[in-house]
């Protein structure tokens, strides 16, 4: 039998396609901003000086206004409040002075202070006259670099997203032109080598291989022939079996419409809440976080036995379906019940959805290595969808507002639905199947789970900890904070990278190294300890930079909390509680996730009451760090484990 | 199929710019004008003469008969009888005295004594629902309607902020108008709002029971003893009608007026007024005439509204004797006179 080989295809054209795309862009993008940077002097200086020049002749025209009304140069009233709005409107000036021929003068610089002083400022002029008073305006000479530095910063993140979306696209087309033509040839050919009856070419078979199949189809008809006619029941069967990789853009598109919605969401509920109000705007916003984290949970839980008593096509279009119109209802959504119920809508579809893709490629996977090349796909879809989701969000909400961005989620949604719909279903997808694991030998093995002190350390004060971080800090608490400091909504989205891109990262350099089981253990509580005290930057500095850094030590933190724990927790439960399953250990873990997100939502609701969303956000850190505390019993285990296992 | 679409849409577009050109077609010159009968207090000022405007810049056959109280409210009632003889298409009141007058209040309406069967509209009226002419604002419960010329007290303070400082307002009190009860009891929930005191002094009242209009100087000296700095004048009939003698003694005292109707600022000496102008309110309620007589709604079904923004005027001359010169941000945004 001829050797296959078994590299995946589909990483090898992930790989160079998106090394290319990503060489391309960043090299494009560098030369642009160089170009832009070295055209500075001759295109943007003199577009601020002329500003400059603008606004001094604004400042000067109000002055004489003031003047013409009667009221004396010396007595003029309110000039530092003038020259102050006229600073906060205009980022690129440093100071204004305005002083007549006698030397009377009043100026303000953007620190506040009144004396003069020099930074290098460029200075844009207009003399003072008998009449008037001289305006001068102090340009700050960094203030076009600056601007450069951020539309670089954007044209980057812009790059970044649409790497990412574009390379789900492509994979794609290339699961429906070459990867899924090749798997069919390859079976086709092997078949037919094995003198396996003839089969059909699956109906969706396109691209340039198409032709190539069929032909080879038709030379091997005549040698077939007669078996074929033998083994009709088997003539319905086509050469292509479902692979994992078929259903990626599925589970991409579908997480996609849910993640865009993390950039706003907080801040629609505002919207509403503020104009009727349920218990109060803080609890309000917390509610449909907290229902979406409870019932997303019980979705996940149970999503399962849905699948098994539906089948996996009925599950997906269902719960796809609910989820839809759950994003679709909200852009129509007038009162916070209303928004609470169609978030619970959307936690069950999008809970459900996502355990049918999953799987989908499990059914897919005929042996250990296709398992894990399904894993991989499921969180490599996610992961994509996560890091793209809110800043195409943001951007949608920005220009066609809040409202449309849902019904552009809720598209997303429906366009998932599309794509499922032209999946060959893995044979054993369509039945419904008996639970082999039901509810209360569930129940029961996560009474024993719990009873398990270590096990109930972990999942308390590391996995839920986390999560409190999650639900409360950066799904809640971030966009208000950042519409605060005078964010845009796309600059929020962006601002949501500062997660993922620390726990892609994380996941990846963690994955590189292989500590062992103490090392782990001290892994996941640094990983606990790092996802809450990032928070408490905030005590000290009111700034979207110390929003910045906490948001970045959360997705650290808890790119080491999660690869970690569910080690440590599969190896607790192996070694002490052997008889309970793997799924129904990673089932509780989720749960706890789950809970720890709806605790975090509701904790903020319940400190806002009585503190601003800054001082909140610190204690949830604070929260997160004293059940961190819990862990210390697990390090008094390891450390006498580790002894006596030396002892040994 | 595509084809017919455009024809749809051409033919939409062809309507919808023919509309536009022609938007006085409905208006031919053989139109029999609609009758609208007046009611003014002190001529046809302002408001007045924006209402008129209205009409004829959107060349609205209209008929409109002025009459003039001249300041006397004895009149009101043979202005009732002459409007229910003449049976106009509109009744329009200005001011809340001739409007109480004309058509009485929700709960105390007498077919005898007010026009009852007429459509009617009131301006220039301080506290419509306070003062009984509606039920509420958005539903004025008969055949009456109208607009609202003064802006909420928060709006007045908030502006009165960005001009000058205040801890202490004074209040020149007639007890027996509504209007002024009104807003003293909102200038009473705003103090702790806007961390201020109020200081009222009561007009004493002459042996018919009538306000005393002698001894408004002594009240605005009373109010320079108790240390006030700003004076909020009410949009009260009484005191309108005394305009001159409380801000000229104002000014004697050198204490700023806050005037929350225009013609205690363009007219006499407030210093500044954050107020609607009068000309705009006429118009918007020309818009409402407009909505009852063409358009045919009920006045019972269009809500008593306000002219969206508001106008700060600064009485520049009073500024200078003042020497309460406009902050910068103020002379912005502000229109001054004198």
């Amino acid at each position: 039998m001829t050797k296959i080989d078994t590299k995946s295809f589909e990483r090898k054209l992930a790989r160079r396609t998106s090394l290319v795309l990503l060489l391309v862009g960043l090299c494009s993008s560098l030369l642009l901003t160089f170009l832009m940077l070295s055209n500075f002097e001759k295109i943007l200086l003199p577009q601020v000086l002329l500003k400059g020049n603008v606004i001094a002749n604004a400042v000067r025209t109000t002055v004489a206004d003031s003047i013409k009304l009667g009221i004396p140069y010396d007595a003029l009233v309110g000039m530092d409040d003038y020259l102050s709005d006229t600073l906060l409107d205009n980022p690129e000036i440093e100071f204004i002075q305005v002083k007549s021929l006698d030397g009377k003068e009043y100026s303000l610089y953007r620190d506040g202070n009144k004396q003069n002083r020099s930074n290098g400022e460029i200075l844009e002029e207009i003399a003072a006259d008998e009449e008037l008073p001289g305006v001068t305006i102090g340009l700050r000479a960094t203030y076009a670099q600056e601007k450069l530095q951020i539309m670089f910063g954007d044209a980057v993140v812009a790059l970044f997203v649409a790497l990412l979306f574009g390379f789900e696209i492509i994979l794609f087309f290339a699961v429906l032109w070459v990867l899924r033509p090749k798997d069919t040839w390859v079976a086709m050919i092997n078949g037919l080598k094995m003198g396996l009856p003839q089969r059909s070419l699956p109906q969706a078979l396109t691209g340039p291989l198409s032709e190539l199949i069929i032909l080879t189809q038709q030379g091997f008809k005549p040698s077939t022939k007669s078996e074929s006619q033998g083994n009709l029941h088997q003539a319905s069967k086509d050469w292509h079996e479902p692979q994992a990789y078929d259903v990626r853009i599925v589970l991409f598109l579908f997480v996609l419409s849910e993640e865009m919605l993390r950039a706003f969401f907080p801040i629609y509920v505002q919207d509403i809440a503020l104009t009727r109000t349920l218990i109060t705007v803080d609890v309000d916003i917390a509610l449909p976080i907290m229902a979406y984290m409870l019932f997303a949970g019980l979705g996940t839980l149970f999503g399962g036995a849905v699948i098994a008593r539906l089948g996996l096509r009925n599950t997906f279009k269902w719960s796809v379906l609910i989820s839809t119109l759950g994003l679709g209802g909200m852009a129509f959504a007038t009162t916070v019940p209303e928004v609470i119920a169609l978030r619970t809508i959307c936690a069950i579809g999008y809970a459900v959805a996502t355990v049918s893709c999953q799987v989908y490629m499990m059914q897919t996977a005929r042996n250990d290595a296709e398992t894990t090349r399904g894993l991989a796909t499921f969180v490599a879809a996610i992961t994509a969808a996560s890091l793209c989701g809110a800043p195409i969000g943001a951007v949608v909400a920005e220009v066609l507002g809040l409202y449309t961005a849902m019904l552009f989620a809720a598209g997303m949604a429906g366009l998932s639905w599309f794509f499922f719909q032209g999946l060959k279903m893995p044979s054993a997808a369509n039945e419904a199947q008996p639970q082999s694991n039901n509810t209360s030998s569930k129940l029961k093995d996560f009474g024993e789970l719990l009873k398990n002190r270590q096990v109930l350390i972990i999942l308390l004060c590391d996995i839920a900890a986390g999560k409190l971080m999650l639900g409360g800090l950066l799904f809640y608490v971030t966009p208000i904070l950042l519409i605060s400091f005078q964010f845009s909504q796309t600059s929020i989205g962006q601002f949501f990278m500062l997660y993922y891109l620390p726990l892609i990262f994380g996941n990846m350099l963690i994955a590189r190294v292989n500590p062992g089981p103490h090392l782990k253990i001290r892994i996941m509580i640094a990983g606990a300890l790092l996802t809450g005290s990032g928070a408490l930057l905030l005590y000290w500095f009111n700034s979207a930079a110390a929003l910045a850094a906490a948001i970045m030590c959360i997705g650290l933190g808890q790119s080491m909390v999660l690869t970690m724990s569910t080690s440590v927790i599969l190896s607790i439960t192996r070694a002490e509680l052997p008889h309970i399953s793997t799924p129904n250990t990673l089932a509780l873990a989720r749960s706890f996730e789950r809970v720890g997100g709806v605790l975090g939502a509701g904790i903020v609701a319940i400190f806002s009451l009585s503190f601003n969303y800054r001082e909140a956000a610190v204690g949830l850190g604070i929260c997160v760090l004293v059940l961190c505390l819990g862990n210390l019993g697990l390090v008094l285990r390891s450390t006498v484990n580790k002894q006596a296992s030396l002892q040994k | 199929m595509i084809s017919s679409n455009i024809r749809s849409f051409a033919l939409l577009l062809l309507v919808a710019v023919g509309s536009t050109v022609y938007p006085d077609r409905s208006f031919a010159a053989d139109v029999k004008p609609f009758r609208i009968t007046m009611v003014v207090f002190r001529g046809c000022e302002e408001a007045c003469m924006g209402f008129k405007s209205y009409f004829s810049e959107r060349k609205i056959p209209v008929e409109i008969e002025v009459l003039d109280a001249k300041t006397n409210s004895q009149v009101l009632p043979q202005f009732v009888k002459q409007v229910k003889a003449n049976k106009p298409d509109l009744l329009v009141t200005w001011g809340t005295t001739v409007s109480l007058a004309m058509l009485g209040t929700v709960e105390n309406v007498d077919p005898a004594k007010h026009v009852t069967d007429i459509p009617a509209l009131f301006m220039i009226a301080s506290t419509p629902v306070g003062s009984g002419l509606v039920k509420s604002l958005n539903a004025p419960g008969r055949n009456v309607t109208g607009t609202l010329y003064v802006l909420p007290v928060d709006t007045q303070l908030q502006v009165a902020r960005l001009y000058l400082p205040f801890k202490r307002i004074g209040y020149v009190f007639n007890t027996t108008e509504n209007n002024s009860k009104v807003v003293k009891n909102e200038l009473e929930i705003a103090q702790s709002k806007f961390d201020f005191q109020l200081v009222s002094v009561n007009v004493p009242l002459n042996p018919e029971g009538k306000p005393d209009a002698s001894s408004l100087p002594h009240l605005v000296d009373e109010l320079a003893k108790k240390k006030v700095d700003l004076i909020y004048f009410a949009p009260d009939t009484f005191l309108l009608l005394n305009r001159n003698v409380i801000t000229k003694e104002a000014v004697k005292q050198n204490l700023p007026v806050l005037a929350v109707s225009e013609p205690v600022v363009l007219e006499s000496d407030a210093l500044f007024g954050v107020v609607n102008r009068y000309t705009t309110v006429g118009q918007l309620t020309a818009s409402k005439a407009e909505m009852i007589l063409v358009k045919k709604i009920q006045p019972q079904n269009i809500p008593v509204v306000a002219p969206p923004g508001f106008s700060l005027i600064v009485n520049m001359r009073v500024a200078k004797e003042l020497k309460l010169y406009p902050p910068i941000r103020v002379v912005k945004i502000a229109e001054t006179v004198n």
